[in-house]
């Protein structure tokens, strides 16, 4: 089961981001295009700055779902973003 | 438009192509493709999937509708996601057909799952990257 969906501009994205750097740092990001043909790509985060970066430069419509690199197979702790 | 060739916009690694590259991530229903037209071309395709903030070595791999229809694909229209309206507009998905799909739902199989392990390596197969 995927988790919802969320807003990245969001107070409760905002929040569910912290406390996920916060606990379970480093971060796995996985960044998909959908409808744009082509696969995902991967980035490992140590902290937030590092994911504001990678907000900065996609456009509208693309998804990040975020997992604690130590956690990876709990789906439903998973955070997934829309931008 | 009659469409022969579908492009799929691939990372290559050390210069090769991956399956990895034709994979379906859970939740999507098919393989997102964009048809390949005169204008706009592959390389404005390429590029519009670059502005959406696909990064690394980006090139352009081809597969004929034959080959996607040999593999018990059928194509589906849909909008696009990209930044470009235009690339947008000739975007297409390779679904199962609907029988498969139910087949898998019986059976208790994710289409993802099913696609990921049969399909996606032949896809890789017979893809070709355009120089």
């Amino acid at each position: 089961m995927n988790a919802r969906v969320l807003s990245a501009v969001s107070p409760e994205a905002k929040t569910a981001v912290s406390a996920l750097f916060a606990k379970a740092s480093p971060v796995l990001v996985e960044v998909r295009f959908p409808k744009s043909g082509t696969s995902p790509d991967w980035y490992l985060c140590e902290d937030e700055e590092e994911l504001s970066r990678i907000l900065e430069r996609l456009s509208t419509g693309v998804e990040l779902h975020l997992s604690s690199v130590w956690d990876l197979q709990n789906v439903k702790g998973a955070i997934c973003l829309r931008k | 438009m009659e469409v022969k060739e579908l492009l799929r916009v691939v990372g290559l690694s050390k210069g090769k192509l991956k399956p990895s590259e034709f994979r379906l991530r859970e939740g999507e229903v098919g393989l997102s493709l964009f048809a390949r037209t005169a204008h706009p071309s592959p390389d404005e395709v390429r590029e519009a999937v670059r502005a959406a903030g696909k990064r690394g070595e980006l090139a352009v791999a081809v597969l004929s509708v034959e080959q996607i229809g040999s593999l018990g694909l059928v194509l589906v229209q849909t909008p696009g996601g990209t930044p470009s309206p235009e690339v947008n507009a000739i975007h297409y998905e390779a679904c199962l057909r609907w029988f498969r799909r139910l087949l898998l739902r019986l059976r208790g199989i994710g289409i993802h799952d099913y696609f990921n392990q049969e399909l996606s390596p032949k896809l890789c197969e017979a893809a070709r990257v355009l120089d």
